[in-house]
């Protein structure tokens, strides 16, 4: 009886998580107009791997004041907010992430729990700003100044491994793999035929970072198939830092954590998607195949729509999309 | 037709909920906050929903701090892995490309929304302490408000 009843709950799954259980994104701006709010949610909504999930994203205009952005550190064109309030007010409509529009005639925006982006840039900087939210490192050459910030031995984050190679090289690429594999995030994603070593095994690196190449910005719904395999290449983050540093990234080609123009690469979408499903972000069309799968996301069932909540005091969400 | 089979499966879910997932409960949203110069952690916002939520994001990959909510009796009712960018880089584009240009550090507080999945009455939560994954190292207790 009781195992009737779970695939029976198994089979209705598909027909009830769809909607009202998604992710909750919502893009505050104070653009008037709200275009880039508009564009940003469009990125998100083709821009693959996050085109994969169940993300549901919503534009809330209001006012200036509520945004509390300002310059940052005396310099007009540094543009921060304290995002404390809109992220409170956020939670209590149930919104998972924030994200925020500001408009402002300066290019820039800013990485952290909440990211920002001004209403001049471009919205694949939202892409670039929101991917620093779940953990990745920019992949542009730092100068010495900042490297000081950033080259630690901590640094690594999931697009990025520091890894000081042997200075005697590796007797083979096995041997490398055996050492290194472990401090490469994306390990296992390298196929077991893509090497990273060169010069014949002995040497660290499936190749270096190409920045004259960028990835292909991919708004299909499958894994970037351009380019080069997911390896382990030798990118210029902390070239810059004293002494050096050795960095590597998972693509040949650099990827929106250098250029705007370009795709998140191979890699970077893997671990992407990989880091959406452990927050609990459910994948579209999950198999039904079992429950642990099928389930796999945050499941609500909301019982009043978000702009009826009595805390929300300025305008409702509009734009609400999947 | 989708409604009706929603409606089914709701009471199915509650019905079979602890055949289905250990992890359904009542929804509660929370504010987390890091403050970076203290290194100090705490949950400024609970929000108690009258919603479902079966959480099965608990153990995030490239988590750096553990969450842990208690009872009344100090008994361990919620625990989750999340991971939080701990600082504001602002980033400066040249204008016109697609390059970036200044890069600089705010040591500001971060602010993230954490979800957890809570059995039984929300009064039974009363505390909550904050770790840094990494080394366990406790950087914030509280009381839940």
């Amino acid at each position: 009886m009781k195992m009737h009843m779970k695939s029976f709950v198994i089979l209705l799954l598909p027909f009830c998580i769809s909607s009202a259980f998604a992710y909750k994104i919502s893009i505050y701006t104070d653009q008037p107009d709200e275009v880039k709010a508009r564009d940003v949610l469009n990125s998100f909504k083709t821009t693959y791997p996050f085109s994969q999930f169940e993300i549901e994203i919503e534009i809330k205009s209001v006012a200036s004041a509520s945004l509390n952005c300002g310059p940052r550190l005396g310099n007009d064109r540094l543009i921060g907010c304290d995002t404390q309030d809109i992220t409170r007010e956020a939670a209590s409509r149930g919104v998972d992430q924030v994200l925020v529009v500001k408009d402002n005639p300066n290019y820039g925006g800013s990485g952290g729990s909440v990211a920002v982006i001004t209403s001049i840039s471009p919205s694949t900087m939202m892409l670039h700003e929101y991917l620093h939210t779940l953990g990745l490192r920019d992949e542009y050459e730092y100068k010495a100044s900042e490297a000081v910030n950033y080259c630690s031995d901590s640094y690594s984050g999931p697009n990025m491994a520091m890894i000081e190679p042997n200075p005697d090289g590796y007797a083979n690429d096995g041997a490398a793999r055996g050492q290194h594999m472990g401090q490469v995030p994306w390990g296992e994603f390298i196929k077991n035929e893509t090497l990273i070593t060169n010069n014949g095994g002995t040497k660290l690196g499936t190749g270096m970072v190409n920045p004259n190449v960028h990835a292909t910005p991919n708004n299909t719904n499958s894994p970037g198939r351009l380019g080069s395999a997911i390896g382990l290449y030798e990118g210029r983050t902390c070239k810059n830092a004293n002494p050096p540093k050795a960095t590597w990234q998972p693509g040949r080609e650099a990827s929106i954590m250098e250029f705007l123009d370009a795709g998140l690469g191979a890699g970077n979408e893997a671990m992407v998607a990989k880091i959406l499903e452990s927050r609990g972000v459910r994948r579209k069309e999950a198999p039904p195949e079992s429950v642990s799968t099928a389930v796999n996301s945050s499941i609500r069932r909301s019982s009043k729509p978000l702009d009826q909540n009595p805390e929300v005091n300025s305008e409702s969400p509009r734009n609400i999309a999947k | 037709m989708k409604f009706s089979l929603c409606f089914i499966f709701t009471i199915l879910m509650n019905v079979s909920h602890a055949e289905v997932s250990s992890g359904c409960g009542n929804l509660l949203n929370t504010v987390m906050k890091y403050d970076p110069v203290k290194k100090k952690a705490s949950i400024e916002n609970f929000y108690f929903m009258d919603e479902e939520f079966c959480d099965l994001g608990t153990k995030e990959i490239n988590a750096n701090f553990d969450l842990v909510l208690f009872d009344k009796n100090k008994k361990v009712l919620n625990k989750k892995a999340v991971f939080l960018n701990t600082m504001t880089v602002i980033e400066l584009l040249k204008p016109k490309s697609s390059s970036f240009g200044k890069n600089k550090v705010v040591l500001a507080p971060q602010f993230r929304n954490v979800k957890f999945s809570i059995i039984g009455k929300k009064v039974n939560i009363v505390s909550y302490k904050i770790f840094f994954k990494a080394n366990q190292k406790l950087i914030g207790e509280g009381v839940v408000q």
